[in-house]
């Protein structure tokens, strides 16, 4: 983006009141480059995210009185963001300061959710899992959990003890109701497909997919929702 | 002809995101579907630091993804808008040419959100929009170049008015002021005007998959309004019948001459039109819409002009 396109979107911004779309679409474009400024701060703590975002919703908020200063309009946006920026990672890094300080005087082990004393740094590294070891992440979260949500509701499922499921199916397909199909679509690990059902069973696609929307899904819905507090 | 996708808005994800994820993934009965949650929490999350931004108010607490119970049964990324609906917040993997909708989120959404992600999971990238009104085949995978850029987002939600999605009422989901339509014509009326609308509506067998709402509309400060009565029966292919009602309500016995009630297209090309005679109590208009075909209901009366957007 050149000085002027920069220009008159700033220009676009401070003329809006928050809220107006027209100022909503001039922050879309924003928010598409200010991560792309040269010479914006950075910091590789792992809530540098909060701090970013917690600039940005600075910066939204404050353009009004945001003014260019030499030697360009450029440099002196990404002089005003890190005027902030810089204190917000500045915060994060006195946070930790904290945290580490009381947990020497306390002299206490650090404690985990599964019982295991994990040493200060690691817990305040609390690293995320990348998209590749997602499912050996997750595995571990719940043979960590004793007893799950999901488990009580496949259990209902699989019961229907009220027979709720068993009983909703299209008028002539009696074997076609919302018990299977929730067994084979929700349950079912990887899923049937509604198309491959509705061939098993002669029935039109769009007449399994209605039923299947339209009645089954609400009753399951229904009954999820009395699964409210943790199990 | 090639067409390029919209600019997608990063969002840095934050360690809360991650741990409400973590959270919500354990839960789950199998992997892949707290992967599944995993991911949907994420999407959210980042559409929700993207409305606050741009200062647009929306809720966590009242959204099913946010449901121990509903998450855990349904596929469901949704995101509270109070007064305007719900947002969809689709994940789609990188380099993934197309996304399908479960079942469970089409129809009674604003739109959809697409949201990718990077490898390490540490930012969000909105890829683009979708309003629920374009999806005309609720079982076909939406090509990733379908996607608008984020600003028709915007658009839809300063709409003049909410658009009402018509393909709700057959699930029995109703926006508020929608009303059962003996709640909304006054018993006087009802009880005079010939072929009511809900007599008439029991009495036919043919219009079991009829479904009815009305809505009262003030006439400005007149103290007088009128009942808008909608019956949306679906019809053969991918077109609904409509008819529309207009009774009188509040201070009105009978309909305003001067009334004028007229429908049209999402270009604002008027396609019929209706004026009472005198003395008339209610007044009908009987029209066909095709699906994801937005249009307008505009009552006149004077200087005051209410318009009301509906799609199927």
């Amino acid at each position: 983006m050149d000085t002027t396109q920069l220009r008159t979107l700033l220009n676009q911004i401070q003329q809006q009141d928050e809220g107006h779309p027209e100022r909503q679409k001039a922050l879309n474009r924003l928010l598409i480059l200010i991560p792309r400024l040269p010479g914006l701060a950075h910091s590789p703590h792992r809530d540098y995210p909060v701090a970013f975002n917690q600039t940005l919703e600075w910066v939204f908020k404050n353009i009004q009185s945001f003014e260019e200063r030499p030697p360009s309009l450029e440099k002196s946006l990404v002089v005003w963001i890190n005027g902030y920026l810089k204190w917000r990672i500045r915060d994060l890094y006195e946070g930790d300061q904290t945290i580490r300080k009381r947990q020497v005087s306390l002299d206490q082990p650090v404690v985990n959710s599964s019982g295991d004393a994990i040493a200060p740094l690691e817990r305040l590294a609390d690293p995320h899992p990348a998209l590749s070891t997602l499912d050996g992440y997750i595995a571990a979260l719940q043979a960590d959990t004793r007893q799950r949500h999901g488990q009580s509701v496949q259990a209902h499922i699989q019961q229907d003890p009220d027979g709720t499921l068993r009983n909703c199916h299209p008028r002539k397909y009696p074997n076609c109701h919302c018990q299977h199909l929730a067994l084979r679509l929700l349950v079912k690990d990887p899923p049937d497909r509604i198309a491959d059902i509705a061939r098993e069973f002669q029935i039109s696609n769009q007449t399994l997919y209605s039923h299947w929307k339209q009645k089954c899904l609400p009753l399951l819905r229904d009954i999820g929702r009395r699964y409210t507090q943790a199990p | 002809m090639t067409t390029t996708l919209p600019q997608p808005i990063p969002i840095l994800l934050e360690p809360d995101a991650h741990r409400y994820a973590a959270q919500f993934a354990a839960e789950q009965a199998s992997v892949s579907k707290g992967k599944q949650v995993y991911l949907n929490t994420l999407a959210v999350c980042a559409v929700q630091r993207y409305l606050q931004f741009i200062a647009v108010r929306a809720t966590l607490h009242d959204s099913d993804c946010w449901h121990p119970g509903v998450r855990a049964v349904l596929d469901v990324a949704d995101l509270t808008l109070p007064q305007q609906g719900r947002l969809e917040c689709r994940p789609v993997l990188a380099n993934q040419p197309a996304f399908t909708l479960p079942p469970e989120v089409v129809g009674d959404r604003l739109g959809y959100v697409a949201v990718a992600f990077d490898q390490d999971l540490s930012q969000a990238e909105l890829l683009g929009f979708l309003p629920s009104y374009t999806i005309t085949d609720p079982l076909a995978p939406i090509d990733i170049h379908q996607l608008r850029p984020m600003d028709a987002l915007i658009d839809t939600l300063h709409a003049p008015s909410p658009l009402v999605q018509l393909r709700q009422w057959l699930e029995r989901q109703f926006p508020p002021g929608w009303q059962p339509v003996e709640q909304v014509i006054p018993a006087a009326v009802r009880g005079r005007a010939t072929g009511g609308f809900a007599v008439g509506e029991a009495q036919d067998i043919t219009y079991q998959d009829a479904v009815s709402r009305g809505k009262t509309i003030p006439l400005g400060d007149t103290g007088g309004a009128i009942a808008l009565v909608m019956r949306l029966l679906p019809g053969p292919a991918d077109f609904y019948h409509i008819r529309l009602r207009l009774y009188p309500s509040g201070e009105l016995t009978l309909l305003p001459p001067a009334l004028q009630v007229t429908l049209m297209d999402s270009e604002g090309e008027v396609c019929a039109a209706a004026t009472p005679r005198q003395a008339d109590d209610w007044l009908q208009l009987d029209f066909d819409v095709a699906i994801a075909e937005p249009f307008c209901i505009c009552l006149t009366l004077g200087d005051v002009e209410i318009i009301e957007r509906f799609v199927v």
